[in-house]
């Protein structure tokens, strides 16, 4: 259920990470519901209401973005890019997830206007703490979910 | 008048000629002299033939290699070309003569910046070039000879031109080669991650949610699974490190040695215990014009593997220093560990060269990242060590231009 209409879009293709991630965000008390698409195209089709999202009741926008930038077919940096560049969606942070510590990655990322950038976790620990951070940054600073 | 008697030096020279017609008639050059005039005409002709043979020698020489010679004269124009020339230009001779090399392989008047001749004018010494001439698809190497007159000034030039397109060809193959290994690498390390990374967060949501629900064995046995999961991790993080080392522009700076080697410190306190270590740095250390990541990733291992690799007798000591040579900063960083056998001393900076004496984990791709980042940087590293006593490992920085 989404909870004052704060819901969070992860585009994942991996299920297991999937798991993972709902998994951190649970851990760190937010609740908010997460839709998850698992391919750029997807997840331009839900922003942009295209075909089976096209009714914007059902598919309202997110408060936050996480983004897998390693996708299959369309990569997750076109999708940035693409965010970042409409008027109506370059407002909603995104947090782009990545399994690397690679430098050319993470300049890219900025660079297309992610907010925040996180490695895929090593040490869960350190996964969780990096999205308690993030929850004070975003979540907070946005409309928070209400207990 | 009476006849005065000849001198000394005229029956010298009188007995001088009587000695060369008689050695040309002992030669058997001629059958008899009839005037002094002979004698000289035949010296002539003999100077005359070894000078044809000579000529012949030279030019069924300068005919017979591949390469491209042509003597040129100051102004660019072409003088003499051999055989291989008028085959590459498609041209005859009296084509060739008098027309300049700047019009001839570059269809230009004027000589191109990388000219060999106008670096040789200058410099009278040996120049040559590597270029790549588009309209024949090939890869030259020009290279330019003066040749001076008595007083000393150049006058010509001895130009070679060398077909090096099949060498060219091999050595872009290997680079295409390297970038694709290195490709395959990254992608390889980098999709294996991904399982690597679920088993890591799925064991550990084992022990955080399920610890009560697990016997002791069974946590041990989840907690192995993680250890490992997490020493692939660490493997896989390093060949990705390797594969990018000088793959991207780096960010150099004037970045202070002191404050890298702080936190590196600092950050191996959660992996060590380097409370019981003694650590040695000197009061100032240069800065120094690098990355600060790479020279983070220097130390790090370099202290890695110090702390690693500690004596189990006495209190570890580990000290850092510095020379300013010059031209760079020569680093050091030595411990009073184990010591390296002097065998292993090249090995260990190999790629996965783990010591089998080795018990400690690790990746055994540290010291390869460190002789990476030194050697992409104009710098070197080796290491000196004493089974028993110790190890001190170097690198080089060279100073900013």
């Amino acid at each position: 259920m989404a909870q004052g209409n704060t819901i969070i879009l992860l585009v994942e293709d991996n299920e297991d990470h999937i798991i993972l991630i709902k998994e951190a965000l649970a851990v760190n008390n937010i609740i908010n519901e997460v839709r998850v698409v698992t391919t750029g195209e997807e997840a331009l089709d839900y922003l942009f209401r295209e075909g089976r999202y096209s009714d914007p009741e059902k598919s309202p926008h997110p408060t936050l973005i996480i983004l897998d930038i390693k996708l299959p077919k369309m990569d997750g940096q076109e999708v940035l890019k693409t965010i970042k560049a409409d008027p109506g969606l370059k407002h909603i942070p995104v947090i782009v997830l990545t399994t690397t510590t690679r430098e050319e990655d993470m300049v890219k990322s900025y660079q297309n206007g992610a907010n925040s950038y996180i490695t895929k976790p090593i040490d869960p620990k350190k996964f969780f703490e990096k999205i308690k951070n993030l929850k004070l940054y975003w979540m907070l600073t946005n409309s928070l979910p209400r207990k | 008048m009476s006849k005065s008697k000849p001198t000394y030096e005229e029956l010298e020279a009188r007995l001088n000629k009587s000695k060369e017609i008689i050695e040309v008639l002992r030669n058997g050059e001629a059958d008899a002299v009839v005037s002094k005039q002979d004698v000289l005409l035949l010296r002539l002709r003999k100077a005359e033939k070894a000078l044809q043979q000579a000529l012949k020698d030279w030019q069924g020489t300068f005919n017979a290699t591949e390469d491209l010679i042509m003597v040129v004269d100051t102004e660019h124009r072409i003088i003499q070309a051999n055989v291989a020339s008028l085959t590459f230009f498609g041209r005859g001779l009296d084509d060739i003569v008098g027309r300049t090399c700047c019009e001839l392989v570059h269809g230009t008047d004027a000589a191109p910046a990388e000219c060999p001749l106008e670096r040789a004018r200058r410099t009278r010494q040996h120049e040559d070039t590597e270029l790549y001439l588009a309209d024949k698809d090939i890869w030259i190497t020009a290279s330019l000879d003066p040749i001076f007159d008595d007083q000393g000034n150049v006058t010509r030039a001895v130009h070679v031109i060398r077909d090096i397109t099949g060498r060219k060809g091999n050595e872009e193959e290997i680079r295409k080669k390297n970038e694709m290994l290195e490709a395959f690498l990254y992608m390889v390390s980098h999709d294996l991650k991904n399982p690597v990374i679920s088993l890591q967060g799925f064991c550990s949501l084992l022990i955080r949610n399920y610890r009560k629900d697990l016997n002791e064995k069974a946590l041990f046995y989840v907690e192995r699974i993680r250890a490992n999961a997490e020493l692939i991790a660490d493997m896989l993080e390093d060949v990705l490190a390797l594969t990018q080392i000088g793959s991207l522009k780096e960010e150099k700076a004037e970045i202070s040695t002191q404050k890298v080697i702080e936190s590196v410190w600092s950050s191996l306190s959660s992996f060590f215990h380097i409370e019981d270590v003694e650590l040695i740095v000197p009061e100032s250390l240069p800065r120094v014009f690098y990355s600060q990541k790479r020279l983070y990733q220097i130390f790090d291992n370099l202290l890695s593997n110090a702390l690693k690799f500690k004596s189990e007798t006495r209190a570890a000591r580990v000290e850092i220093g510095y020379e300013d040579n010059g031209d760079h900063y020569k680093f050091f960083v030595r411990d009073n560990g184990i010591g390296i056998e002097q065998k292993y001393h090249d090995k260990i900076f190999d790629v996965f060269s783990k010591l089998e004496e080795s018990k400690s984990e690790g990746t055994g791709i540290g010291l390869t990242i460190v002789k990476r980042i030194a050697e992409t940087n104009h710098g070197k590293v080796w290491v000196e060590s004493q089974v028993g006593v110790g190890s001190i490992f170097y690198f080089t920085i060279p100073k900013k231009i």
